[in-house]
Protein backbone atom coordinates (compact mmCIF):
# COMPACT_ATOMS: atom_id res chain seq x y z
CA UNK A 1 0.00 0.00 0.00
CA UNK A 2 1.51 3.29 -1.12
CA UNK A 3 2.02 5.96 1.52
CA UNK A 4 0.36 9.32 1.64
CA UNK A 5 2.67 12.27 0.93
CA UNK A 6 3.27 15.18 3.25
CA UNK A 7 2.49 18.59 1.74
CA UNK A 8 3.45 21.94 3.21
CA UNK A 9 0.65 24.48 2.85
CA UNK A 10 1.29 28.18 2.20
CA UNK A 11 -1.18 30.97 1.64
CA UNK A 12 -1.83 34.63 0.83
CA UNK A 13 -4.11 36.29 3.37
CA UNK A 14 -5.06 39.04 0.93
CA UNK A 15 -4.21 39.94 -2.66
CA UNK A 16 -0.60 41.05 -2.88
CA UNK A 17 0.24 39.71 0.60
CA UNK A 18 3.47 37.92 1.42
CA UNK A 19 3.10 34.15 1.24
CA UNK A 20 3.14 32.62 4.69
CA UNK A 21 3.23 29.08 6.00
CA UNK A 22 -0.17 27.76 7.09
CA UNK A 23 0.72 24.21 8.15
CA UNK A 24 1.09 20.78 6.66
CA UNK A 25 -1.11 17.85 5.74
CA UNK A 26 -1.03 14.35 4.32
CA UNK A 27 -2.65 13.52 1.01
CA UNK A 28 -2.47 11.24 -2.00
CA UNK A 29 -1.24 13.75 -4.57
CA UNK A 30 -1.55 17.49 -5.10
CA UNK A 31 -5.23 17.56 -6.15
CA UNK A 32 -6.42 15.99 -2.93
CA UNK A 33 -3.90 18.09 -1.00
CA UNK A 34 -5.61 21.22 -2.32
CA UNK A 35 -9.05 19.87 -1.34
CA UNK A 36 -7.82 19.09 2.17
CA UNK A 37 -5.95 22.40 2.49
CA UNK A 38 -9.19 24.27 1.80
CA UNK A 39 -11.00 22.22 4.44
CA UNK A 40 -8.25 22.55 7.04
CA UNK A 41 -6.98 26.09 6.64
CA UNK A 42 -9.68 28.08 4.89
CA UNK A 43 -12.98 27.36 6.66
CA UNK A 44 -13.28 31.07 7.49
CA UNK A 45 -11.92 32.45 4.21
CA UNK A 46 -8.54 33.09 5.82
CA UNK A 47 -6.70 33.02 2.48
CA UNK A 48 -7.27 34.33 -1.04
CA UNK A 49 -4.80 31.80 -2.41
CA UNK A 50 -3.39 28.52 -1.13
CA UNK A 51 -0.26 26.71 -2.28
CA UNK A 52 0.50 23.08 -1.55
CA UNK A 53 4.09 21.93 -1.97
CA UNK A 54 5.34 18.35 -1.56
CA UNK A 55 7.61 18.50 1.49
CA UNK A 56 10.68 17.04 -0.31
CA UNK A 57 10.51 20.06 -2.67
CA UNK A 58 11.14 22.46 0.18
CA UNK A 59 14.86 22.99 0.61
CA UNK A 60 15.87 24.89 3.70
CA UNK A 61 18.81 27.09 4.69
CA UNK A 62 19.05 28.16 8.32
CA UNK A 63 20.91 31.11 9.79
CA UNK A 64 22.51 28.99 12.50
CA UNK A 65 23.74 26.17 10.26
CA UNK A 66 24.14 27.66 6.81
CA UNK A 67 25.65 31.11 7.38
CA UNK A 68 22.61 33.01 6.15
CA UNK A 69 23.69 36.62 5.62
CA UNK A 70 27.19 38.00 5.98
CA UNK A 71 29.42 37.00 8.88
CA UNK A 72 30.25 40.64 9.68
CA UNK A 73 27.70 43.42 10.15
CA UNK A 74 27.41 45.31 6.86
CA UNK A 75 25.63 48.52 7.68
CA UNK A 76 26.04 49.84 4.12
CA UNK A 77 23.41 47.32 3.03
CA UNK A 78 20.82 48.83 5.38
CA UNK A 79 18.94 52.13 5.54
CA UNK A 80 20.02 52.39 9.17
CA UNK A 81 23.64 52.60 7.95
CA UNK A 82 22.92 56.10 6.54
CA UNK A 83 21.38 57.77 9.60
CA UNK A 84 23.90 60.63 9.53
CA UNK A 85 22.33 61.99 6.34
CA UNK A 86 20.00 63.82 8.76
CA UNK A 87 22.99 65.75 10.16
CA UNK A 88 24.51 66.26 6.71
CA UNK A 89 21.33 67.87 5.37
CA UNK A 90 21.50 70.51 8.10
CA UNK A 91 24.52 72.14 6.41
CA UNK A 92 22.23 73.03 3.53
CA UNK A 93 19.81 75.17 5.57
CA UNK A 94 16.38 74.66 7.04
CA UNK A 95 15.47 73.35 10.47
CA UNK A 96 14.47 69.89 9.30
CA UNK A 97 17.05 67.29 8.50
CA UNK A 98 16.37 65.14 5.50
CA UNK A 99 13.88 65.76 2.77
CA UNK A 100 10.60 65.18 4.68
CA UNK B 1 26.27 16.03 29.65
CA UNK B 2 26.88 15.60 25.94
CA UNK B 3 27.40 18.54 23.60
CA UNK B 4 24.03 18.26 21.84
CA UNK B 5 22.10 18.24 25.08
CA UNK B 6 24.15 21.18 26.37
CA UNK B 7 23.41 23.17 23.24
CA UNK B 8 19.70 22.26 23.48
CA UNK B 9 19.51 23.39 27.12
CA UNK B 10 21.24 26.64 26.17
CA UNK B 11 18.72 27.27 23.39
CA UNK B 12 15.82 26.67 25.79
CA UNK B 13 17.43 28.97 28.35
CA UNK B 14 17.66 31.71 25.69
CA UNK B 15 13.92 31.30 25.05
CA UNK B 16 14.46 29.86 21.56
CA UNK B 17 11.87 27.67 19.83
CA UNK B 18 12.60 24.12 18.73
CA UNK B 19 11.67 23.02 15.20
CA UNK B 20 10.85 19.46 14.13
CA UNK B 21 14.26 18.87 12.50
CA UNK B 22 16.30 20.35 15.34
CA UNK B 23 18.15 18.22 17.85
CA UNK B 24 16.04 17.43 20.89
CA UNK B 25 16.64 15.02 23.77
CA UNK B 26 14.57 11.86 23.61
CA UNK B 27 12.79 12.74 26.87
CA UNK B 28 11.70 16.10 25.37
CA UNK B 29 10.42 14.41 22.23
CA UNK B 30 8.45 11.87 24.28
CA UNK B 31 6.96 14.52 26.57
CA UNK B 32 5.87 16.68 23.63
CA UNK B 33 4.51 13.65 21.81
CA UNK B 34 2.45 12.44 24.78
CA UNK B 35 0.95 15.89 25.32
CA UNK B 36 0.26 16.51 21.64
CA UNK B 37 -1.26 13.07 20.91
CA UNK B 38 -3.54 13.41 23.95
CA UNK B 39 -4.62 16.82 22.64
CA UNK B 40 -5.32 15.38 19.16
CA UNK B 41 -7.27 12.45 20.65
CA UNK B 42 -9.30 14.88 22.73
CA UNK B 43 -10.24 17.03 19.73
CA UNK B 44 -11.42 13.91 17.91
CA UNK B 45 -13.31 12.49 20.91
CA UNK B 46 -14.71 15.93 21.79
CA UNK B 47 -16.45 16.13 18.44
CA UNK B 48 -18.45 12.97 19.19
CA UNK B 49 -20.78 14.18 21.98
CA UNK B 50 -21.40 17.36 19.98
CA UNK B 51 -22.08 15.51 16.76
CA UNK B 52 -24.97 13.75 18.52
CA UNK B 53 -26.56 17.19 18.86
CA UNK B 54 -26.45 18.25 15.21
CA UNK B 55 -29.86 16.74 14.35
CA UNK B 56 -31.38 17.87 17.65
CA UNK B 57 -30.12 21.47 17.84
CA UNK B 58 -33.05 23.89 18.08
CA UNK B 59 -33.31 25.81 14.80
CA UNK B 60 -31.27 25.96 11.63
CA UNK B 61 -28.87 28.65 12.94
CA UNK B 62 -27.88 26.54 15.96
CA UNK B 63 -27.63 23.44 13.77
CA UNK B 64 -25.18 25.19 11.44
CA UNK B 65 -23.15 26.48 14.40
CA UNK B 66 -22.87 23.03 16.01
CA UNK B 67 -22.04 21.50 12.63
CA UNK B 68 -19.23 23.98 12.07
CA UNK B 69 -17.91 23.46 15.60
CA UNK B 70 -17.72 19.71 14.96
CA UNK B 71 -15.94 20.43 11.67
CA UNK B 72 -13.48 22.71 13.51
CA UNK B 73 -12.72 20.06 16.15
CA UNK B 74 -12.04 17.41 13.51
CA UNK B 75 -9.89 19.93 11.63
CA UNK B 76 -7.93 20.60 14.84
CA UNK B 77 -7.42 16.86 15.29
CA UNK B 78 -6.08 16.61 11.72
CA UNK B 79 -3.60 19.45 12.26
CA UNK B 80 -2.44 18.19 15.63
CA UNK B 81 -1.98 14.58 14.48
CA UNK B 82 0.17 16.02 11.66
CA UNK B 83 2.46 17.70 14.23
CA UNK B 84 2.50 14.46 16.23
CA UNK B 85 3.45 12.42 13.15
CA UNK B 86 6.59 14.47 12.55
CA UNK B 87 7.56 14.09 16.22
CA UNK B 88 6.86 10.35 16.18
CA UNK B 89 8.68 9.66 12.88
CA UNK B 90 11.95 8.55 14.59
CA UNK B 91 9.94 5.91 16.48
CA UNK B 92 8.25 4.66 13.30
CA UNK B 93 4.83 5.56 14.73
CA UNK B 94 2.25 6.70 12.17
CA UNK B 95 -1.10 8.45 12.47
CA UNK B 96 -2.74 5.06 11.87
CA UNK B 97 -0.94 3.70 14.95
CA UNK B 98 -2.14 6.66 17.02
CA UNK B 99 -5.75 6.17 15.87
CA UNK B 100 -5.47 2.43 16.62
CA UNK B 101 -4.11 3.15 20.10
CA UNK B 102 -7.07 5.43 20.77
CA UNK B 103 -9.71 2.97 19.59
CA UNK B 104 -8.17 0.07 21.46
CA UNK B 105 -8.06 2.03 24.70
CA UNK B 106 -4.25 2.28 24.91
CA UNK B 107 -4.13 6.07 24.58
CA UNK B 108 -5.55 8.83 26.74
CA UNK B 109 -8.09 11.43 25.81
CA UNK B 110 -9.45 14.14 28.02
CA UNK B 111 -11.60 13.04 30.97
CA UNK B 112 -14.20 15.63 30.16
CA UNK B 113 -15.30 13.69 27.08
CA UNK B 114 -16.32 10.69 29.18
CA UNK B 115 -19.44 12.42 30.50
CA UNK B 116 -22.90 12.48 28.92
CA UNK B 117 -24.54 15.57 27.39
CA UNK B 118 -28.24 14.77 27.89
CA UNK B 119 -29.82 18.20 27.22
CA UNK B 120 -29.37 21.23 24.95
CA UNK B 121 -28.20 23.16 28.01
CA UNK B 122 -25.31 20.70 28.31
CA UNK B 123 -24.29 21.69 24.77
CA UNK B 124 -24.24 25.34 25.88
CA UNK B 125 -22.31 24.62 29.08
CA UNK B 126 -19.80 22.46 27.17
CA UNK B 127 -19.21 25.06 24.46
CA UNK B 128 -18.94 27.90 26.99
CA UNK B 129 -17.16 26.37 29.97
CA UNK B 130 -15.41 23.26 28.64
CA UNK B 131 -14.11 25.23 25.65
CA UNK B 132 -13.34 28.08 28.09
CA UNK B 133 -11.30 25.66 30.20
CA UNK B 134 -9.58 24.32 27.09
CA UNK B 135 -8.73 27.87 26.08
CA UNK B 136 -7.03 28.43 29.47
CA UNK B 137 -4.84 25.38 28.88
CA UNK B 138 -4.17 26.00 25.20
CA UNK B 139 -3.67 29.73 25.72
CA UNK B 140 -0.86 28.93 28.17
CA UNK B 141 0.62 26.43 25.70
CA UNK B 142 1.05 29.16 23.08
CA UNK B 143 4.34 29.72 24.94
CA UNK B 144 5.49 26.13 24.40
CA UNK B 145 9.05 25.74 23.17
CA UNK B 146 7.95 23.32 20.41
CA UNK B 147 7.42 25.65 17.46
CA UNK B 148 5.20 23.51 15.17
CA UNK B 149 2.73 23.01 18.04
CA UNK B 150 2.78 26.71 18.97
CA UNK B 151 2.02 27.65 15.36
CA UNK B 152 -1.10 25.50 15.03
CA UNK B 153 -2.23 26.43 18.55
CA UNK B 154 -2.56 30.05 17.41
CA UNK B 155 -5.10 29.00 14.79
CA UNK B 156 -6.82 26.56 17.15
CA UNK B 157 -7.17 29.12 19.97
CA UNK B 158 -8.74 31.64 17.59
CA UNK B 159 -11.36 29.06 16.58
CA UNK B 160 -11.94 27.89 20.16
CA UNK B 161 -12.64 31.51 21.09
CA UNK B 162 -15.50 31.45 18.54
CA UNK B 163 -16.85 28.22 20.06
CA UNK B 164 -16.82 29.89 23.44
CA UNK B 165 -18.88 32.78 22.05
CA UNK B 166 -21.33 30.30 20.54
CA UNK B 167 -21.67 28.53 23.93
CA UNK B 168 -22.02 31.84 25.74
CA UNK B 169 -24.86 32.75 23.36
CA UNK B 170 -26.70 29.47 24.05
CA UNK B 171 -26.26 29.93 27.82
CA UNK B 172 -27.40 33.58 27.75
CA UNK B 173 -30.47 32.63 25.71
CA UNK B 174 -31.46 29.86 28.13
CA UNK B 175 -30.70 32.04 31.16
CA UNK B 176 -33.12 34.66 29.83
CA UNK B 177 -35.71 32.01 28.96
CA UNK B 178 -38.59 30.25 30.70
CA UNK B 179 -38.30 28.83 34.25
CA UNK B 180 -38.02 25.40 32.62
CA UNK B 181 -35.09 26.53 30.47
CA UNK B 182 -33.36 28.11 33.47
CA UNK B 183 -33.82 24.89 35.45
CA UNK B 184 -32.36 22.89 32.56
CA UNK B 185 -29.37 25.26 32.49
CA UNK B 186 -28.85 24.97 36.25
CA UNK B 187 -28.99 21.16 36.03
CA UNK B 188 -26.40 21.15 33.26
CA UNK B 189 -24.07 23.41 35.25
CA UNK B 190 -24.51 21.16 38.31
CA UNK B 191 -23.63 18.11 36.20
CA UNK B 192 -20.56 19.74 34.67
CA UNK B 193 -19.08 21.54 37.67
CA UNK B 194 -17.04 18.62 38.97
CA UNK B 195 -15.71 17.60 35.54
CA UNK B 196 -14.74 21.27 35.07
CA UNK B 197 -12.72 21.32 38.30
CA UNK B 198 -11.17 18.00 37.23
CA UNK B 199 -10.41 19.46 33.81
CA UNK B 200 -7.03 20.89 34.83
CA UNK B 201 -5.87 17.85 36.83
CA UNK B 202 -5.04 17.58 40.53
CA UNK B 203 -3.11 20.37 42.27
CA UNK B 204 0.32 20.04 43.80
CA UNK B 205 2.41 18.63 40.93
CA UNK B 206 6.04 19.77 40.97
CA UNK B 207 6.86 22.57 38.58
CA UNK B 208 10.52 21.90 39.22
CA UNK B 209 10.83 19.39 36.40
CA UNK B 210 12.32 19.00 32.93
CA UNK B 211 8.85 19.48 31.43
CA UNK B 212 8.55 22.97 32.93
CA UNK B 213 12.18 23.95 32.35
CA UNK B 214 11.93 22.85 28.71
CA UNK B 215 8.60 24.70 28.36
CA UNK B 216 6.71 21.56 27.34
CA UNK B 217 4.46 22.61 30.19
CA UNK B 218 3.89 26.27 30.97
CA UNK B 219 1.42 26.63 33.84
CA UNK B 220 0.62 24.31 36.74
CA UNK B 221 -2.78 22.62 36.99
CA UNK B 222 -3.77 24.89 39.87
CA UNK B 223 -2.66 28.10 38.10
CA UNK B 224 -4.87 27.14 35.14
CA UNK B 225 -7.82 26.24 37.37
CA UNK B 226 -7.50 29.55 39.24
CA UNK B 227 -7.48 31.43 35.93
CA UNK B 228 -10.67 29.63 34.95
CA UNK B 229 -12.44 30.30 38.28
CA UNK B 230 -11.39 33.97 38.19
CA UNK B 231 -12.95 34.44 34.77
CA UNK B 232 -16.08 32.33 34.96
CA UNK B 233 -17.40 32.17 38.56
CA UNK B 234 -18.42 35.87 38.54
CA UNK B 235 -20.16 35.39 35.16
CA UNK B 236 -22.00 32.26 36.33
CA UNK B 237 -23.21 34.11 39.42
CA UNK B 238 -24.23 37.14 37.37
CA UNK B 239 -26.59 34.84 35.45
CA UNK B 240 -28.19 33.93 38.80
CA UNK B 241 -26.94 30.34 38.58
CA UNK B 242 -25.71 28.47 41.65
CA UNK B 243 -22.30 26.82 41.59
CA UNK B 244 -22.85 23.45 43.27
CA UNK B 245 -20.05 23.85 45.84
CA UNK B 246 -20.91 25.22 49.29
CA UNK B 247 -17.22 25.77 50.04
CA UNK B 248 -16.47 27.85 46.94
CA UNK B 249 -15.30 31.33 47.92
CA UNK B 250 -12.73 33.93 46.96
CA UNK B 251 -10.03 34.26 49.59
CA UNK B 252 -8.94 37.92 49.76
CA UNK B 253 -5.76 37.08 51.71
CA UNK B 254 -4.29 34.77 49.06
CA UNK B 255 -6.18 36.15 46.06
CA UNK B 256 -7.31 32.61 45.25
CA UNK B 257 -10.56 30.77 44.85
CA UNK B 258 -11.05 28.05 47.46
CA UNK B 259 -13.21 25.10 46.49
CA UNK B 260 -14.49 21.90 48.08
CA UNK B 261 -12.75 18.57 47.42
CA UNK B 262 -13.95 17.59 43.91
CA UNK B 263 -13.25 13.87 44.59
CA UNK B 264 -9.91 13.23 42.96
CA UNK B 265 -10.50 9.47 43.24
CA UNK B 266 -13.26 9.90 40.67
CA UNK B 267 -10.79 11.85 38.49
CA UNK B 268 -8.31 8.97 38.57
CA UNK B 269 -11.04 6.43 37.90
CA UNK B 270 -11.95 8.31 34.70
CA UNK B 271 -8.28 8.74 33.70
CA UNK B 272 -7.93 4.96 33.84
CA UNK B 273 -10.83 4.56 31.43
CA UNK B 274 -13.65 4.12 33.94
CA UNK B 275 -15.65 7.22 32.97
CA UNK B 276 -19.43 7.10 32.68
CA UNK B 277 -19.23 7.10 28.91
CA UNK B 278 -15.60 6.22 28.17
CA UNK B 279 -16.56 2.96 26.49
CA UNK B 280 -19.69 4.30 24.75
CA UNK B 281 -17.67 7.14 23.25
CA UNK B 282 -14.91 4.78 22.14
CA UNK B 283 -17.51 2.49 20.52
CA UNK B 284 -18.93 5.53 18.78
CA UNK B 285 -15.44 6.36 17.53
CA UNK B 286 -14.98 2.76 16.34
CA UNK B 287 -18.34 2.87 14.56
CA UNK B 288 -17.52 6.18 12.96
CA UNK B 289 -14.21 4.81 11.69
CA UNK B 290 -15.99 1.80 10.18
CA UNK B 291 -18.77 3.88 8.61
CA UNK B 292 -16.36 6.43 7.16
CA UNK B 293 -13.75 3.90 6.14
CA UNK B 294 -14.81 4.27 2.51
CA UNK B 295 -13.80 7.97 2.54
CA UNK B 296 -10.34 7.11 3.86
CA UNK B 297 -10.08 4.33 1.25
CA UNK B 298 -11.20 6.67 -1.55
CA UNK B 299 -8.47 9.13 -0.57
CA UNK B 300 -5.68 6.53 -0.58
CA UNK B 301 -3.07 6.96 -3.33
CA UNK B 302 -3.95 3.68 -5.13
CA UNK B 303 -7.63 4.79 -5.37
CA UNK B 304 -7.11 8.49 -5.94
CA UNK B 305 -4.53 8.09 -8.70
Amino acid sequence: MADLEVFEVFGLEKPGAVVSHAGSLQAAGPDLAVVLAKELFCRRSEYVELWVVPRPCVHVAQRAKDALGPAEPRSYRLGSGYRDTVEKWKRFGGEQGGDR
Amino acid sequence: MDMDLQAFEARIARGELIEADDFMPDAYRRQCLRLIVTHANSELMGALPEREWIPRAPGLGRKLAVLSKVQDEIGHAQMIYRVAEDLAAPYGISRQDMLDDLIEGRAKFHNVFSYPAPTWADVGIIAWLVDGAALETQGALLKTSYAPYARILRRICAEEAVHLKHGEDIVLTLAAGTPGQRAMLQDALTRWWRPLLHFFGPPGESTNSDAFRWRVRIASNEELRQGFLRKYVPKIRRLGLAVPDAELRFDEATGKWLYGDPDWDEFWRVVKGGGLQTNERLSLRRLSREEHGWVVAAMRPETAA
